[in-house]
């Protein structure tokens, strides 16, 4: 995934000049000042805003001027999505929630990709559940196995765990540090934390990354 | 999976319970409507509404939905001081004639009398508040072209909407030309029962009204608050669009079918 150029606007002004390359075996870090900008940061890269000027290339396509409908197929494709407030539907059960990025998208053994995920984080017992009956580290762990059950190339994480106690954010960390063995992952957060584990830490400053 | 979620929960299944209550409110209304037709029609049942029309206009009184039967007549002299009116009565043969007793003592039974060149044979006597004499269909329809205006005698099935037919047959006909409309009986008689009717009708109204946006303004919060996660996990919005639009429909449409399984158990 390359940012080459690319200017946005936020609330507070506008995003310049982002040049990155992200390649799907590290863990990276972007740390920012401030939440506005993270967040605008995670839309930019997740190709939920428009951008004004520059290009951006997934798999050396440039998409930059795709259509909504089109980037949004591509995010769903390629991207795994981890939301600081984690964002999981409250409707649905756990098990549920995991398959959610699955109703789109043609694929055998839907049951067994959602089971192994499940079974992965230790979340069998509890795939019956409704979100509001699990602890926060285990609703990130479930937002984490929805992010994966399409196996994409990028795992994108805006300030993942901010309401985590210290010891789940370790071992949070530490899964996505190994997850980042096969795929990308793109953290976005304000403060760098177990910077050890990070293969890249890109920070933004007077307005550029 | 998100449809069935959607109907699973407890909120929802509220909903279309409510639905299904309000919408048993289109029976209540029905009967309510029902029974004050009914108490209209039983305060002047004896009653009806008449006026001068030409027969051109016939048609177009016919076509009044709450007009039940037309009764036509016109007024002539038989030689007397005053003119006497004349209606067409279904039970009478092609020359028979009924008159008012006023005018009967004048006659005998089985005289003929001739109207217009139409001779007509004496059958019976009666008696009516104003005066009525009776000939058949036939003969009626054989000398109206005599007259530029006809009368109109109609009866409604609906009493309640009185007012409005009296407004639907002045429609278009000038004042200038004579015409008149005589009601037999008093608006103002059964106008307590209406305000409570109408004043019923308005509280239920507003309420299903504002429990119904309420139910459709809650399910597009909970669709809103959802759309952003959907999107950003690969829905597209025609997706998210076709989702919400399922749940409204599913709602409103198991609130019905449920309406009409209470309907059927009651």
């Amino acid at each position: 995934m390359k940012l080459d150029s690319i200017y946005c606007l936020y609330s507070e002004g506008i995003l310049k000049d982002i040049n990155f390359t992200f390649t799907n075996n590290k863990l990276y870090y972007i740390v920012v000042p401030d939440e506005k900008i993270a967040n605008r940061l995670f839309e930019l890269i997740t190709l939920m805003t428009p951008i004004m000027e520059g290009k951006f290339y997934i798999n050396n396509l440039e998409v930059s001027a795709f259509s909504y409908k089109k980037k949004t197929i591509l995010r769903r494709e390629n991207m795994g999505l981890l939301f600081k407030d984690i964002l999981l539907d409250k409707d649905l059960t756990i098990y549920e929630n995991v398959l959610l990025p699955l109703l789109n998208i043609k694929t055998n053994k839907k049951k067994e990709k959602v089971n192994a995920l499940l079974d992965r984080y230790k979340l069998s017992k509890v795939s019956n559940y409704y979100p509001s009956d699990l602890s926060l580290y285990q609703k990130q762990l479930t937002s984490l196995a929805r992010a994966l059950i399409n196996n994409p190339q990028f795992i994108i994480a805006l300030m993942p765990t901010d309401l985590m106690t210290k010891n789940n954010e370790e071992k949070f960390y530490q899964e996505l540090k190994n997850i980042s063995h096969d795929r990308g992952v793109i953290i976005i957060t304000k403060r760098v934390k177990y910077q050890n584990l990070a293969d890249e830490i890109i920070f933004y400053e007077n307005k550029r990354l | 999976m998100l449809i069935i979620n959607f109907l699973k929960k407890k909120t929802t299944i509220l909903y279309i319970i409510i639905i299904a209550l309000l919408l048993l409110l289109i029976p209540l209304f029905k009967y309510m409507s029902n029974k004050r037709i009914t108490y209209y029609n039983e305060i002047y049942q004896d009653t009806y509404i008449e006026f001068l029309m030409s027969y051109e206009e016939y048609e177009r009184i016919s076509n009044i939905k709450e007009i039940e039967n037309i009764t036509l007549g016109f007024e002539a002299d038989l030689g007397t001081v005053r003119d006497l009116r004349f209606f067409e009565d279904p039970n009478l043969a092609n020359n028979e004639l009924i008159l008012d007793e006023n005018y009967f003592k004048n006659y005998q039974l089985g005289d003929t009398i001739t109207l217009f060149n139409y001779e007509f044979k004496l059958i019976d006597e009666t008696y009516s508040l104003f005066n009525d004499n009776h000939i058949s269909e036939y003969a009626l329809n054989e000398l109206k072209d005599n007259f530029d205006t006809l009368i109109y005698r109609v009866t409604l099935n609906d009493w309640s909407k009185a007012s409005k037919v009296e407004r639907e047959i002045n429609k278009g006909y000038p004042f200038e030309q004579g015409y008149f409309i005589e009601t037999y009986f008093d608006h103002d008689k059964p106008i307590i029962y209406d305000i409570f009717y109408y004043i019923i009708k308005l509280i239920l109204i507003i309420l299903s009204l504002y429990i119904i946006f309420n139910i459709c303004f809650n399910i597009y919060l909970n669709e809103k608050e959802k759309s952003y996660l959907y999107y950003a996990l690969g829905f597209t919005k025609k997706q998210l669009r076709l989702i919400s639009i399922t749940k409204y429909i599913l709602v409103f449409a198991l609130g019905f079918l449920l309406n009409l399984l209470l309907i059927l158990i009651l």
